[in-house]
């Protein structure tokens, strides 16, 4: 019997794999996915959700703890376990909140991203309404008709990776080169769009 | 002008460029657009990167989903309560620090390189285009015939080996997948032979693994700067961290 097939990973361990390279990152999150996984089950009794609800609420919950840890928002002043939970937790109640009143919108307003709080009031304002729902939804199309090696950028970009990780990752010799290409691959899909 | 938006969003502008550039912005439309175009991109591009990510937990889901849970006796559940107490007190250090296994690095490997082969837009209807079609297909079985029909044509077809190889390794018969893939790794006349890395990963699947054996050929990819080295030296070195803990 191998009783190291089932382990679970160490908060230390979950931490360094997320920021690590390649397929170890990809490996502790999946991981992590699988680590925490009853809390789908606990959501169903708990919150009367249906396990594809759940699951997907579960998923999200992963995505945002993985995107706060790479962009250094989770001080690690809790357990990963009990901040998970409190995420997972609060996305349940608001999803039972938005179906209780049938707020669920299809269009919700994007997130404000944090580069643009910190620019002056008028720009700030002008860019505001220029970043909307319908624009980011058909870049995401036209994203789809790039060449595949700038598809793979673009999303490793969108994914927050940087141009060292960009370049270790899809076989550029140094971050610089991958800089360029990534900017190239959005030149590209930025005639794209205009057409 | 996409250089000059990303550095302002980086922080790379000097206090007098970052200025100038919110000066230009107030009066420049084609700086607005391209600075919205910029932003838009990036949550376009998150949203997909996302989309792709959560697809992949959704297989992991199902996956999870599937597995058979055993039924057990109560007899046999309070024997396994008791030795479980042992168990948690025994082992309890261990899960503390432990890393990832061999098997859960042989998935992520075969779940993102695995699930999908290239196939040539433009090909003929060729047999090996059409085995690719049918595996992209999850089409596995059918797709097994067709690689191995073209191996009983040409036995030494390096592309049909190694896809028959990784079609034997995604229906779980490593033993075939193995001999494919230590056939694939003989062949010397090849620009890039991956076929050692694959004989790694699939070792990495079989139960109970050779660490030994699995630790070796990665040595072998690393050492002859065979296909596979950076993710052959990735899984090496957190096997060798496992290994001290």
């Amino acid at each position: 019997m191998n009783f190291f097939s089932r382990n679970t990973l160490s908060d230390e361990a979950i931490l360094k794999g997320i920021i690590g390279d390649g397929i170890l990152q990809r490996t502790t999150e999946n991981k992590l996915y699988e680590q925490y996984f009853y809390f789908i089950k606990d959501a169903t009794f708990k919150h009367q959700l249906s396990v594809d609800e759940a699951a997907s609420l579960y998923t999200d919950t992963i995505l945002a703890f993985i995107e706060n840890v790479k962009n250094k928002r989770f001080e690690g002043k809790s357990a990963i376990k009990t901040y998970l939970y409190q995420i997972f937790s609060n996305k349940c109640v608001d999803f039972l909140r938005k179906t209780a009143t049938n707020k669920m919108s299809v269009h919700e307003a994007q997130p404000i991203q944090d580069w643009i709080l910190a620019m002056p009031d008028d720009s700030k304002n002008v860019l505001q309404k220029l970043i909307t729902d319908n624009e980011v939804n058909v870049l995401q199309e036209k994203i789809k008709h790039l060449g595949e090696k700038c598809q793979q950028m673009v999303l490793a970009w969108g994914d927050g990776f940087s141009d060292n990780q960009i370049a270790q990752e899809l076989g550029y010799q140094t971050a610089n080169v991958a800089k360029v290409s990534r900017l190239r691959c959005l030149d590209k899909l930025r005639e794209l769009y205009r057409k | 002008m996409l250089e000059q938006i990303e550095k302002y969003f980086n922080n790379e502008l000097s206090l007098s460029e970052r200025k100038d550039f919110e000066n230009q912005l107030a009066n420049d439309s084609e700086l607005v657009d391209n600075t919205a175009f910029y932003l838009n991109a990036n949550l376009a591009a998150k949203n997909l990167a996302n989309e792709k990510r959560k697809a992949e937990f959704e297989i992991l889901r199902r996956e999870i989903s599937s597995r058979p849970v055993r039924k057990i006796k109560p007899l046999i559940w309070a024997m396994g309560v008791a030795a479980s107490i042992l168990l948690v007190v025994g082992f309890w250090w261990i899960n503390q620090s432990s890393e990832m296994n061999t098997n859960e690095f042989a998935n992520t490997y075969i779940h993102e390189h695995f699930e999908n082969l290239p196939v040539k837009m433009d090909a003929n209807a060729d047999s090996l285009q059409m085995g690719l079609r049918l595996f992209n297909e999850q089409k596995l079985r059918e797709a097994q015939v067709i690689f191995e029909a073209i191996l009983h044509r040409k036995n030494n077809d390096s592309e049909a080996i190694k896809y028959a190889g990784i079609t034997a390794l995604r229906l779980a018969e490593y033993d075939k997948a193995l001999e494919y893939f230590r056939s694939l790794g003989k062949q010397t006349n090849l620009f890039s032979n991956p076929g050692k890395f694959y004989e790694a990963i699939t070792l990495m699947k079989q139960q109970p693994v050779n660490k030994k054996e699995v630790e070796d050929l990665l040595n072998e990819v690393i050492d002859n700067n065979l296909e596979g080295k950076k993710e052959a030296e990735e899984i090496s070195e957190q096997l060798s961290v496992n290994s001290k803990q």
